[in-house]
C-alpha cells in the first residue's frame, strides 16, 4: 500500500472515529462540560501556531464543535410536524443551517492546504511567447484608458512579442449606426477618439460590428484579429505594474496544458461600504479574503478561476474551447469552468500587480454584486459542475463552493427573520431550552467564530462577513429570484465606476435597510418587555433576544452604509516612493514623490524647505527619477496647487499639465512601475483583530452609523450642500488634483 | 424493647394503619353484607392539598356486580377544611357514582350506592377525588394544611357476600385486605428443606399476584390465621392432616374459603417436586383468567415512548385553588441504563389565568426531586401550547418512577381570602390531557450496585432471566417470614413470577446475584464487607448490645442528613424569605449562571461525591455490593430477628418500597424515616446481548458518566481527524508533502 493510499485510508477511520465519538447522545450538562473544553483545546493548539498540523488540528477540532451541534440540532430542536405553524419555518431555518454547514465543508476541503506558487520561471526574451493584451471597454472614461493603455504598453517585455488590443464595444458599428442620432453621434466620437488615443499611446483599436455577447462576444470577436501566443486581459480600469508578465509568462512555460495565470485585484478606491464606514485605511478589504486565501485554496486542487482581469490565458485553450463562454453573465468564471473541463490547468499568483477602481456608490456597488449573483445562478443551473463531464471532484467541489456562494442572501434572510417569528408571534421554530443554547448553541457560535478568526483573522474581521452578506443579501434576493424564473434573461450590465459625491445623502436603495433596522428595533424592544413582562417566555426570549440584538448591530451598520459620504475624488491615488526635481520659476528643488494620482502627486522636499516660488498656480516642470536603470528619465509639465504642513513637514501638491496622455503615461510609470507599492498597502492593511476586539469595534461602529444613519435619514427632503447634484459622472474634461 | 426497636415498630404502625385503633381484625358485616376493604397503594391514605386523588383496584367476580353494593368511607377531614368548599367525588370505572361533603362529615362513614351498571365482573377502578379549600387561609402554605384521611378499616365497597367455589381459585383476587390494606398470607408449615421453602414461596407469591396487593406480608405459623387474608398449606399429606385439614386431591391444590372467622385457606399438596409444578400451574391458570390489576404504572420499553395525559386516564382539567398537583407513574424497564445520555421531554399544554402572581411557576418533580419549572408570571395570562420542557432522564430510575407536576395559582387578591372566592372561585389553571411525556431512546444494562434498578424492580441479580435468588443468614422464624414477605413483594412486581432459588442456609450458597437476609449478627463478616455494612451496623449492633436505650445519645449521633452538609439555618432561612426579592429577572440571570458552572464542575468530578457514613442510629438496613464477578449482593439485615421482620414488613408498602435506590436504604431510628445512600462507584453491567444500537447508548451513558474522558477523547478524534486531514490533503491535488 502506498503512502498516499494509507494516509486516505488513515484519513476514512479517523473521520469515521470522529463522527462515532461525536455522535453520542450525551446529556446537555455534559455537553457543556465538553464543549467548554474543547473550546480550551482550541485556545492552547491557537497558541501553538497557525501553519502546518496545527492549522488543520484547530479545524478538526473546531469541527468537531461543529458536529456536536448539528448531531443535536437534527435530532432535538426541529419542531414536531402535527404544528406545521412551527414546523415549516423550523425545517425551513433548519434546511439553511444546513447549507450553511455544507458551506462551511466544502470550503474547508477547499482551503485545507492553501499553496503558495513560487515566482514563474524566468525565461529570456527569446524564449518569451507573444503576449496579446486585451482591454475590453464599453463606456469608460478616455482618461481611464489611457491609463490603462499606458501601464499595458509599460511592461516589461520583448518589444514585437506584445501588443495591447482596446477592445472598443462602445464604438460597435451597431451604435454609430444606431436609431438614436444622438448616441449614434457619442458613439462615433467615442470610436474616433480612442482611435487616436490607440495611435498616440501606440496600442491597437479594435471594435466589432455588433453588441453581441457583452464581454465575451468582445473578446471573441477580437480572437481572429489578433495572434498572440497568450491573452492578457485587464478590464478598462486595471492598470498593470511593469512586471506583470514576467511574473506570470513563466508559468505557461511550465505546464503546456495551463490555460490561466490568474492575479489578485487591487483596488486603489474604498468600495462604498469601507469608504462610508471609514475603514479602508485600517481593515482588509473584502476581496482580501477570496485572493488571499480562498483562490490559493482552489489553485491547490487545480480550481483557481478566471476572474475577468488581471490574468493570462492561452490562446490555444480558449480556442479549442471556441473562445469565451457566454451564456452567463459572468464569462470569466464559465470560461474557466469549460477550459478545466476540457482538461487544461490553471494558476494563482497571489502577487497583486494590477491597480483599480471599485464602484464608490452603494447602487453600483449592488449593481456589480447583483450581476456577479445572477451569473453565478445561471452557471450553477445552466452548468452545474456536479454534473459538468470532465471536471474532477475536488474541481467540482471547488465551482459549486464559489457558485453555493452566493445564496447567502437566503440564510441571511432567514436568520434575520427567525427570531422575529418569535419574538412577535411566539412560534417555536427551534426547540431548546436555555442549557442547551448555552451548551449547544453558545459553544458552536464560539467556535465557529474562532475557526473563522484562526483561519481568516488577517484578511478577514469579526462581523464583515455578516455586513457584507446583509447589506448585499436585501437586493440579491431578486437576483437569485430573477434567475430562477428565469436563467437566461439576466444581461450584462457595466459597473459604473469613477463616480463622485457631492453632497452627504441617502443612497436611492437605502430605504429597506431603515425599514428593517425599524422592525429589528422594535423587535428588541417587545423581547425587552416580554422578558420582564413573560416569565414564561424568559428563557427562550433571552437566547432570541441576543441573536436579534446581533442583527440590529449589523443593521445598525448597514446604516452607515447607506448614508454616503461626499467623494469627490474620482482619481485615486497609490502611495509610491520615487525620487524627482521639481522646478518653478527657474528654481529646482529635490523632491520625494510620495502619491500620485491620475490627476496628480504629493512632493516632499529631500531638505524639508521649498526654495522654490511656493505661489499655487505656479506653473512648472517635474523630473522623475527612472524605475530602474537604463530607463529614461521623465519630465512632465505641473502646477503648483497647494503646500501643506504635516507630521513630517512641509509637502506640496501638483497636478499634472499639458497633454492628457502625456500625463497618463507619467502616471502609469509612476504607479504602475513596481509592485511593491500595491504589495506594501495590502500587506499594512492585513493585521488580525481578535474575536472580542473585532466585536467591540463592531459594537461601537454600530451605534456610530446608527446615529449616523438617522442624522442623514432627518435631512431627507433638505436641499443638499453645498451641491444639488447627487452623484455627477467622473467625466473630466482635464485633469483634476486631488490633495488631501 | 430497645428504643430503635420501638420506634422502628411505632414508624411501621403508623405508616401501615393510620386509623388502625378504630379497626377490628375481622371484616364488619352488616346483616348481609361484607365490607370489601381497599388495598394500599402508593398513594397512602391521605388526600392532602387542594385537590388529590386516589385510585384503587377493587375485583369482583360476576355474581357479586349482580348483588346491591355501595361504597363506605370513612372519612376524617382537617378543621382547616372548608365544608362549603370541599368535595370528594367518587368514581367507579370512569363513572361518577356520587359526592361526599368534605370538613363537616360525622363520625359514620359516609355511603354511595353504587348503581349495578357500573360495576363489572373482574377489575374495577375506584377513583376518589378531592377538592379541599381552607377556611381561612388561602396561602400556598395554608394548602398544606388541607387533608382528608380514609380509615381503611371501615371502608370499602359494601357487598353481599361472593359465594364461590372452593376450587375456584379465582375466588383469591376477591380477597379483602386487612383493615390496614394490606394482604396478610399465612405459610402455615415451616419448611424442612430449600426445596419445600422455594415451594412456599411460590405459592405465596402467586397467590399475591392473583390479589394484586401492592403490600403483602407473609409470615410462618402453624395456627390458622384469623380476619382477612390468606393462609397456605403446604406440605405432605400427614402434614396437612396434622392441621386438621384435609389434603386435596386432584391437581394437589384447594381452595377452602373464609368461615367461622377463618381466613380462607389454599392447600396445596407436596408429595413429590411435579406436585407442586401442577398447583402452581393451576394457580398461574387462575392468575392468568384474574389478569393483572389495573393501575399499575404505565410500563413503557427501551425505545423512545410519547404517552400523553389521556392515554394515562388524566382529563383536562381546571383548577381554581391555589396549588395544584398531580401525580402520574411510569415504570421504566428495570434495566434501563441511567445517565445523562438523553432527556424526557415534557411537551406541556396548559394556561393559567391574568392577574396570578408574578412568582407562580409550575414544577416538575421525579421521584420527589425537582428536575424542572417554568414560570407563570405573566400578568395578563398565558395559554401554552405544546410547550417543550426537558427532564433529565438523570432524574429518573429504572423501575417505577413518580412524576409529579406542582403548580402555584396564588394571587395578590388572596391575602383577603374571601370565603366567596374559595366558594365559587375562577379557574386559575389548566392542565390540558394533550400533555405528552417523550421519553427516549434507553440503554438496556444496569448500574450496580443500585437497590432501585434490581430488588425494587423484582430481580435480584443483574439478568432478569436468571431468576430471584433468596438466602437466610440461617434458618429462623423471622428471617423465613422475611424472606418470605421480601419474594412475595418482588413477585407482585415482576411481569411473570420469578424463578426462585430459596436457601435456608447461607453454607455451600454463593451469595452472587442473591438476597441475603438475617441479623447482622449472623451475617458473614466478608458478606458485610462486600455490601458496606462493616462500619455502621456493626456500631449500631455495639451500641444496641451495651442496653444502652438512651434517645438522648442516640440522637447525639450525627444523622445522615446532617453530615457532610450543614443543615440551613432556619431563622436565617426565614430572613432570607423576608428580605429575597421573589422575581427578580437578574437574579434569575445570575441562578442561571450559577447552575451552569455548578454542572461543569459536576461532569468534571469536581464536586463532591463522599456519601456520608452509615450512621449508628440505622437499625434496618438494605445493602447492596457487587462481588468479583460484578453480580449484585443484597443483604437485608437488622439488629435482631425482630427488627429485621418489623423492617420487612415496613420495607413492602407502596410508599417505603419505591424508596429502593442507591446502594443501602436503612430506616433511621431515630428519626423513624428511610434514608438512601448513593453509591460511591457504579459499574455498568451488561443484561443481556448487545446489539449495535445498545452498545451505542451504553457508550453513552458511560461518556455521561466519566465526562472528562469523553471530552477528552472527543478533542483526541478531533485532532487525530485534523492531524490525517493534513497529511492526506498535502498528497493530493497539488502535492506539498515530500
Amino acid at each position: 500500500m502506498t503512502r498516499d493510499r494509507l494516509s486516505f485510508w488513515g484519513w476514512v477511520f479517523s473521520a469515521i472515529l470522529l463522527g462515532a465519538v461525536a455522535a453520542q447522545p450525551v446529556g446537555t450538562s455534559t455537553q457543556l462540560t465538553t464543549g467548554l473544553m474543547l473550546l480550551a483545546v482550541l485556545l492552547v493548539v491557537w497558541r501553538c501556531g497557525r501553519t502546518g498540523p496545527w492549522r488543520l488540528v484547530f479545524v478538526g477540532v473546531a469541527v468537531t464543535i461543529v458536529i456536536r451541534y448539528f448531531y443535536w440540532r437534527t435530532t432535538s430542536t426541529l419542531p414536531s410536524p402535527d404544528s406545521l405553524i412551527n414546523f415549516i419555518p423550523g425545517l425551513w431555518l433548519y434546511i439553511m443551517e444546513l447549507f450553511t454547514l455544507f458551506m462551511l465543508a466544502i470550503s474547508m476541503f477547499i482551503v485545507a492546504d492553501p499553496i503558495e506558487r513560487p515566482r514563474a520561471r524566468q525565461l529570456s526574451d527569446a524564449d518569451k511567447p507573444s503576449v496579446d493584451v486585451f482591454i475590453p471597454t464599453y463606456n469608460e472614461d478616455k482618461l481611464i484608458l489611457a491609463t490603462t493603455m499606458s501601464a499595458a504598453l509599460a511592461m516589461d517585455y520583448p518589444a514585437g512579442k506584445l501588443k495591447v488590443y482596446l477592445l472598443d464595444d462602445g464604438g460597435t458599428d451597431q451604435k454609430c449606426n444606431g436609431d438614436d442620432p444622438v448616441a449614434a453621434l457619442a458613439a462615433r466620437n467615442r470610436r474616433a477618439e480612442l482611435k487616436a488615443l490607440c495611435e498616440e499611446l501606440g496600442a491597437h483599436y479594435l471594435t466589432r460590428e455588433r453588441n453581441v455577447s457583452a464581454k465575451a462576444g468582445n473578446m471573441n470577436a477580437a480572437l481572429p484579429k489578433t495572434d498572440g501566443e497568450l491573452i492578457a486581459i485587464f478590464d478598462a480600469d486595471h492598470g498593470p505594474v511593469r512586471e506583470f508578465l514576467i511574473e506570470t509568462v513563466g508559468h505557461f512555460t511550465d505546464d503546456p496544458r495551463l490555460f490561466l495565470v490568474q492575479t489578485p485585484h487591487f483596488f486603489l478606491n474604498p468600495d462604498p461600504i469601507e469608504k462610508n464606514l471609514s475603514t479602508f485605511q485600517r481593515m482588509p478589504s473584502e476581496n482580501e479574503m477570496f485572493y488571499g486565501i480562498i483562490q490559493k485554496g482552489l489553485d491547490k486542487w487545480n480550481g483557481a478561476f478566471f476572474c475577468g482581469s488581471a490574468a493570462v490565458l492561452r490562446r490555444a485553450a480558449l480556442e479549442e474551447a471556441g473562445g469565451f463562454d457566454g451564456i452567463s453573465i459572468t464569462e470569466d468564471c464559465e470560461t474557466a469552468l469549460s477550459l478545466h473541463a476540457r482538461g487544461w490547468n490553471s494558476r494563482y499568483v497571489d502577487k497583486p500587480m494590477i491597480a483599480g477602481l471599485q464602484p464608490e456608490t452603494f447602487a453600483s456597488f449592488i449593481g456589480q454584486r447583483s450581476r456577479w449573483c445572477s451569473g453565478m445562478m445561471q452557471i450553477l443551473l445552466l452548468k452545474n459542475p456536479l454534473f459538468k463531464q470532465g471536471l474532477k471532484l475536488p474541481q467540482r467541489i471547488a465551482y459549486l463552493s464559489s457558485s453555493l456562494f452566493w445564496l447567502f442572501p437566503l440564510t441571511r434572510i432567514t436568520f434575520i427573520v427567525a427570531p422575529l417569528l418569535y419574538i412577535f408571534f411566539s412560534l417555536e421554530i427551534y426547540e431548546a431550552n436555555i442549557s442547551e443554547f448555552i451548551a449547544y448553541t453558545a459553544v458552536y457560535m464560539a467556535a465557529n467564530m474562532m475557526m473563522q478568526n484562526y483561519l481568516y483573522g488577517q484578511v478577514r474581521w469579526p462581523w464583515v462577513s455578516e455586513l457584507y452578506e446583509y447589506v448585499q443579501a436585501v437586493y440579491l434576493i431578486r437576483s437569485i429570484a430573477g434567475v430562477l424564473l428565469n436563467p437566461r434573461k439576466p444581461t450584462f450590465n457595466v459597473t459604473a465606476k469613477g463616480q463622485t459625491l457631492d453632497s452627504k445623502r441617502l443612497s436611492e436603495l437605502a430605504a429597506p435597510y431603515f425599514v428593517i433596522f425599524s422592525i429589528l428595533l422594535v423587535a428588541d424592544v417587545v423581547t425587552a418587555w416580554r422578558w420582564y413582562h413573560d416569565p414564561a417566555a424568559s428563557d427562550l426570549l433571552l437566547v432570541v433576544g441576543l441573536w436579534n440584538t446581533l442583527n440590529l448591530l449589523v443593521a445598525g451598520l448597514a446604516l452607515g452604509v447607506v448614508s454616503e459620504t461626499v467623494e469627490r475624488r474620482h482619481a485615486q491615488r497609490l502611495a509610491v516612493s520615487r525620487r524627482g526635481a521639481i522646478m518653478v520659476g527657474g528654481q529646482i528643488e529635490q523632491v520625494l514623490i510620495e502619491d500620485v494620482s491620475m490627476g496628480g502627486a504629493k512632493l516632499r522636499p529631500l531638505s524639508n524647505r521649498f526654495s522654490i516660488d511656493r505661489t499655487t498656480g505656479r506653473e512648472g516642470h517635474l523630473a522623475i527619477a527612472p524605475a530602474r536603470p537604463g530607463h529614461p528619465i521623465r519630465h512632465v509639465p505641473i502646477i503648483l496647487k497647494r503646500l501643506s504642513h504635516d507630521s513630517r513637514g512641509l509637502s506640496a501638491g501638483i497636478a499634472f499639465a499639458g497633454e492628457e496622455t502625456e500625463a497618463t503615461k507619467i502616471v502609469a510609470e509612476l504607479m504602475y512601475a513596481q509592485a511593491t507599492p500595491l504589495d506594501e498597502f495590502r500587506a499594512r492593511r492585513r493585521k488580525s483583530v481578535n474575536v472580542i476586539n473585532g466585536s467591540l469595534d463592531i459594537v461601537l461602529m454600530s451605534v456610530r452609523h446608527m446615529a449616523r444613519g438617522m442624522a442623514y435619514l432627518s435631512r431627507v427632503g433638505q436641499p443638499a450642500s453645498p451641491s444639488a447634484s447627487a452623484i455627477n459622472e467622473a467625466v473630466p474634461a482635464s485633469p483634476q488634483v486631488n490633495v488631501k | 424493647m430497645t428504643a430503635s426497636r420501638f420506634s422502628l415498630l411505632l414508624g411501621s404502625i403508623l405508616a401501615l394503619a393510620p386509623l388502625a385503633a378504630l379497626a377490628d381484625d375481622g371484616a364488619p358485616v352488616d346483616s348481609d353484607r361484607i365490607l370489601h376493604r381497599l388495598p394500599l397503594s402508593a398513594e397512602g391514605w391521605t388526600l392532602a392539598g387542594e385537590n388529590a386523588r386516589l385510585d384503587l383496584p377493587v375485583y369482583l367476580d360476576a355474581a357479586a356486580t349482580t348483588r346491591p353494593a355501595e361504597l363506605q368511607l370513612a372519612l376524617e377531614s382537617a378543621i382547616s377544611v372548608m365544608p362549603e368548599a370541599s368535595t370528594l367525588v367518587a368514581t367507579v370505572n370512569r363513572q361518577t357514582i356520587g359526592r361526599i361533603g368534605l370538613g363537616n362529615q360525622g363520625a359514620a362513614p359516609a355511603a354511595i350506592t353504587i348503581p349495578p351498571s357500573v360495576l363489572r365482573a373482574g377489575w374495577n377502578t375506584l377513583s376518589l377525588v378531592a377538592s379541599q379549600r381552607h377556611r381561612v387561609d388561602c396561602s400556598i402554605d395554608g394548602t398544606y394544611e388541607l387533608w382528608t384521611r380514609i380509615d381503611p378499616g371501615h371502608s370499602g365497597l359494601k357487598i353481599a357476600a361472593p359465594v364461590t367455589g372452593a376450587d375456584d381459585l379465582t375466588a383469591i383476587a376477591g380477597l379483602s385486605p386487612a383493615d390496614n390494606g394490606t394482604l396478610p398470607i399465612r405459610l402455615r408449615i415451616v419448611p424442612k428443606s430449600d426445596d419445600d421453602f422455594a415451594a412456599g414461596l411460590r405459592l405465596a407469591g402467586l397467590a399475591a399476584r392473583i390479589t394484586g396487593t401492592e403490600a403483602p406480608l407473609v409470615d410462618y405459623a402453624p395456627e390458622a390465621g384469623t380476619g382477612a387474608g390468606l393462609d397456605i398449606v403446604y406440605g405432605r399429606s400427614a402434614e396437612i392432616a396434622a392441621l386438621g385439614l384435609e389434603p386435596p386431591a386432584a391437581g394437589g391444590l384447594r381452595l377452602v374459603p373464609a368461615h367461622d372467622g377463618h381466613r380462607a385457606t389454599l392447600i396445596a399438596l407436596a408429595n413429590n417436586l411435579g406436585g407442586v409444578d401442577a398447583a402452581l400451574g393451576r394457580l398461574e391458570d387462575a392468575a392468568n383468567r384474574v389478569g393483572p390489576a389495573p393501575l399499575r404504572p404505565v410500563v413503557v420499553g427501551h425505545a423512545p415512548t410519547s404517552l400523553t395525559l389521556s392515554g394515562l386516564g388524566r382529563p383536562s382539567e381546571q383548577f381554581s385553588g391555589h396549588l395544584w398537583s398531580e401525580r402520574l407513574h411510569v415504570r421504566l424497564p428495570a434495566d434501563t441504563l441511567i445517565a445523562d445520555y438523553g432527556s424526557v421531554t415534557l411537551r406541556l399544554s396548559a394556561g393559567y389565568a391574568p392577574g396570578l402572581a408574578a412568582d407562580n411557576t409550575l414544577s416538575m418533580f421525579v421521584g420527589g426531586h425537582l428536575a424542572a419549572a417554568i414560570p407563570l408570571g405573566n400578568d395578563s395570562g398565558a395559554m401554552i401550547d405544546n410547550r417543550r420542557i426537558e427532564l433529565p432522564l438523570s432524574a429518573f430510575r429504572p423501575g417505577d418512577n413518580e412524576i409529579e407536576f406542582v403548580a402555584h395559582t396564588a394571587s395578590a387578591a388572596d391575602s383577603a381570602c374571601a370565603p366567596r372566592d374559595q366558594i365559587t372561585g375562577a379557574a386559575r389553571f389548566l392542565i390540558l390531557n394533550n400533555t405528552a411525556i417523550d421519553l427516549p431512546k434507553t440503554a438496556r444494562a444496569l448500574r450496580l450496585p443500585d437497590l432501585g434498578a434490581t430488588i425494587a424492580n423484582g430481580r435480584t441479580a443483574a439478568v432478569a432471566g436468571n431468576g430471584v435468588r433468596l438466602a437466610l443468614a440461617e434458618r429462623t422464624a423471622g428471617n423465613l417470614a422475611a424472606a418470605a414477605t421480601l419474594y412475595a413483594k418482588m413477585a407482585v412486581l415482576a411481569d411473570r413470577l420469578p424463578d426462585l432459588d430459596a436457601r435456608m442456609t447461607l453454607a455451600g450458597t454463593s451469595p452472587a446475584g442473591a438476597i441475603v437476609v438475617g441479623a447482622l449478627d449472623e451475617l458473614p463478616a466478608e458478606l458485610r464487607q462486600l455490601a458496606g455494612l462493616d462500619i455502621g451496623l456493626t456500631r449500631a449492633t455495639a451500641h444496641n448490645g451495651n442496653g444502652s436505650g438512651d434517645d438522648l445519645l442516640t440522637g447525639s449521633i450525627a444523622s445522615p442528613d446532617s453530615a457532610g452538609q450543614p443543615a440551613a439555618d432556619p431563622l436565617v432561612e426565614e430572613w432570607r424569605s423576608r428580605v429575597g426579592t421573589p422575581h427578580n429577572r437578574w437574579s434569575e440571570l445570575l441562578t442561571l449562571v450559577d447552575t451552569t458552572i455548578d454542572e461543569v464542575a459536576r461532569s468534571l468530578g469536581l464536586a463532591s461525591t463522599e456519601a456520608p457514613p452509615l450512621p449508628a442510629s440505622a437499625s434496618f438496613v438494605v445493602s447492596q455490593g457487587l462481588d468479583n464477578s460484578n453480580e449484585p449482593v443484597t443483604l437485608v439485615a437488622a439488629t435482631d430477628a425482630a427488627t429485621l421482620n418489623a423492617g420487612v414488613t415496613n420495607l413492602v408498602t407502596p410508599q417505603n418500597w419505591q424508596l429502593l435506590a442507591g446502594s443501602t436504604l436503612y430506616l433511621d431510628s431515630l428519626s423513624g424515616k428511610w434514608q438512601s445512600r448513593a453509591p460511591l462507584r457504579q459499574t455498568i453491567v451488561s443484561t443481556g446481548p448487545l446489539d449495535f444500537g445498545n452498545l451505542r447508548m451504553t457508550t453513552a451513558a458511560w461518556f455521561a458518566m466519566n465526562t472528562p474522558i469523553y471530552a477528552g477523547l472527543l478533542a483526541l478524534a478531533g485532532m487525530l481527524f485534523g492531524l490525517m486531514t493534513y497529511v492526506t490533503v498535502r498528497r493530493h491535488g497539488h502535492r506539498t508533502a515530500p
